[in-house]
């Protein structure tokens, strides 16, 4: 028995470690086998890991597509059944308004016109029904709405299937400005008004709109009238044939269609026409009666949708490629980001923004963007280039200001800064060929918080498909106001945010 | 080339740096013992330390292309392993408090107990040490790293570093000792 001095204790334990040589185990290599396949993609799990972020990306970008197409076509749909009634109205009392305009104006040009006159216009075919309701006191002609109950509620349906389109649309009737269009079928009418139309609002508004259409059919009888008037004045200066099928149309300033169904007017006026004549009702009009009805029915909606954009609280879940890089050169593969943020509105279009930011950011430093460690001194070789991956969290601190707003979409401008929490560092060292005496190939380091480190910038495109939930897309930047990480270095990073806005209703 | 990187070696590396599987299988065979070794004594047990080693072997095959040949590979692969073993400490063992050692005023070692351990026994010695003078010793002793080398390496000081060392000394004697003891009382019975 013997003390056991410092040197033979090492000498010992120096010894057993050189000469112990354990023996292989195959379960070892095919567990490292099996890292390898991982390593190089050639499993369906690293080709999950390796792929995961595009494929988010896609979905998200095919999510996004089709919801938006879905939205819109419902969207368009909604409109289209909401509206249907709501214009069936507008476009009778449109017609009024265009017949009393037009009466109006008509009746002005043409004053000394008399019944006489009228019938000529008879003669040459306008309508049967006009014709034969003149009234035998004022001489005026009347438009009979009661002959045909059969023809009515074929008008009725026709009317109710008819779908709406828009204004810049060709053939949806109304008067619009473009001379020399054909009037040789009936769907190129351009002013075009049926006598069954006080029918159908009386079928949809009800007893109402009777007395409405008593006063309707008359002014609708003036329309005729002044219409006929205006055509024979015109008529009787060369200025205006009375139009057939085989009528000239290049030559046509305003014509009544002759071939239309029996109780169907078309007034077909020229752009330049309507242009020199004045359209100014005259005080008797009632034309406020449209507004009082209808205005409350569209804006309603839009107030409604003006509220739900404005929500106090939102929570957001992104997704975004990471590009880092050290002085905005050498950027490297993206690496990913996942953000959780909320969102607190303080102010109309203005909103308080923070959360967690988890991002892996790759990137690749020079010798002078890299800060070399001191006590590394002992090491005269020095890398010509460090590869690192940062597991970073980010806590921002972000403004948000809508810029425009509707009440689908919105786009807005953020602001802010950051700070980094160092939470995982891998540090490759790349040295030159025939470098010796090396003994940092790498380095593992968690150099923990660094506060305000970044300042933020974004701008972005919201787009809401439910009265909860919306979509953003939202390119950032980071730049650098501290030196962050193991090796010091002004990290700049960008990408473009991909996420879902969810907005809790707080009652 | 270099005469300790034999020309069979080189071939492997070759093979292995086309990722070609037969060669990192040869290669991982041939140095399979002598990596283990080092695995072994910076960690607690053989399960540990077979996750050492194959993670050092996987950044060395994934980084081959920055070995530079006209080194000794022996060497890089014991660097490498090592390191391995102290990122793998640094993850897992940060946290853990220092066990402080047993009072022990004079520590006696039969030489012929010792002589007839196997290298297995004694190196299952250094195991049972706490992290930090595990990693203290063996850097220290086996692999010939400096205090102020260890100190950063593993984030201390200097001091501590050397106090470390001595008291991981101090803990194996002790083993020994009960060695002994334990060896005495079984032939007396």
């Amino acid at each position: 028995m013997k003390e056991f001095p410092d040197d033979e204790l090492d000498k010992l334990f120096r010894k057993s470690s050189e000469e112990l040589d354990s023996t292989f185990d195959p379960d070892d290599w095919n567990a490292l086998k099996r890292k390898l396949d991982e390593h190089d993609g050639k499993t369906p799990s690293a080709l999950f890991k390796k792929w995961w972020p595009t494929g988010l990306l896609v979905l998200l970008f095919v999510a996004g597509l089709t919801t938006y197409v879905l939205t819109r076509d419902g969207e368009t749909e909604n409109i289209n059944v909401s509206r249907t009634p709501v214009k069936s109205q507008i476009s009778g009392k449109t017609e009024r308004i265009h017949s009393d305009k037009l009466g109006k104006d008509a009746e002005k040009a043409v004053e000394s016109e008399s019944a006489s006159d009228t019938k000529s216009v008879v003669k040459n075919g306008v309508s049967d029904s006009i014709a034969e309701n003149t009234d035998s006191k004022t001489g005026e002609p009347k438009i009979d709405i009661t002959t045909d109950k059969s023809a009515q509620k074929e008008l009725v349906s026709k009317a109710e299937n008819k779908k709406i389109l828009p204004r810049r649309w060709s053939k949806t009737g109304g008067v619009y400005l473009e001379p020399n269009r054909s009037i040789g079928r009936r769907v190129d009418g351009a002013f075009y008004s049926k006598n069954k139309t006080s029918e159908s609002l009386q079928s949809e508004k009800g007893s109402s709109l009777k007395e409405e259409k008593t006063e309707f059919s008359e002014e609708k009888s003036n329309v005729a009238t002044h219409l006929g008037n205006v055509d024979n004045q015109l008529r009787r200066e060369n200025k205006l044939p009375v139009s057939s099928t085989t009528g000239d149309q290049n030559n046509s300033a305003l014509t009544i269609d002759l071939n239309l169904e029996a109780g169907q007017n078309r007034l077909l006026i020229d752009a330049d026409l309507l242009k020199s004549r004045s359209l100014i009702p005259s005080k008797s009009n009632k034309l406020p009666e449209i507004e009082k009805t209808e205005t409350p029915q569209i804006i309603e909606p839009i107030k409604q949708a003006e509220e739900n954009t404005s929500p106090k609280f939102a929570v957001r879940f992104g997704f975004s490629p990471d590009i880092s890089s050290v002085g905005l050169k050498n950027f490297t593969k993206p690496g990913t980001a996942v953000s959780l943020l909320i969102e607190y509105s303080f102010l109309p279009k203005l909103y308080f923004q923070t959360g967690l930011i988890r991002s892996s950011k790759g990137y690749n430093a020079k010798p002078g963007e890299y800060e070399w460690p001191s006590s590394w001194n002992d090491q005269k070789a020095r890398p010509i280039s460090v590869d690192a991956i940062c597991k970073v969290i980010e806590v921002p601190l972000n403004l948000r200001y809508d810029i425009s707003q509707n009440d689908r979409s919105r786009w807005f401008v953020g602001a802010g800064a950051s700070s980094y929490y160092m939470q995982d560092e891998k540090y490759e060292y790349n040295y030159a060929p025939h470098t010796y005496n090396i003994i940092w190939y790498e380095k593992e380091a968690a150099t923990g918080w660094y506060w305000l480190s970044h300042l933020n910038a974004s701008a972005g495109y919201e787009y809401r498909f439910s009265k909860k939930l919306s979509l953003l897309a939202e390119p950032y930047v980071r730049i650098p106001i501290k030196k962050v990480g193991y090796g010091k270095v002004n990290l700049f990073s960008t990408g473009v945010w991909f996420s879902i806005r969810y907005t809790p209703n707080f009652k | 080339m270099p005469e300790y990187n034999s020309a069979v070696l080189q071939e492997l590396l070759d093979g292995c740096l086309k990722k070609n599987r037969r060669s990192q299988e040869l290669l991982y065979k041939q140095f399979y013992g002598y990596a283990m070794s080092i695995c072994l004594r910076y960690t607690r047990s053989r399960e540990e330390a077979k996750e050492i080693l194959n993670d050092g072997f996987l950044k060395i095959f994934t980084k081959l292309d920055s070995f530079d040949q006209n080194r000794s590979f022996k060497n890089w692969l014991s660097r490498i392993m090592i390191n391995t073993a102290l990122d793998h400490y640094r993850h897992e063992i940060r946290h853990e408090v220092l066990d402080d050692v047993e009072a022990a005023d004079q520590v006696f070692v039969d030489e012929t107990v010792i002589n007839k351990m196997a290298h297995e026994e004694i190196i299952r010695l250094i195991q049972d040490l706490t992290p930090a003078y595990r990693l203290v010793f063996s850097l220290a002793v086996i692999d010939g790293y400096t205090h102020e080398e260890i100190a950063e390496q593993l984030n201390i000081s200097v001091g501590a570093s050397k106090s470390n060392l001595s008291r991981a000394r101090e803990k194996l004697r002790i083993m020994l000792s009960k060695i002994n003891i334990d060896n005495y009382e079984r032939v007396s019975r």
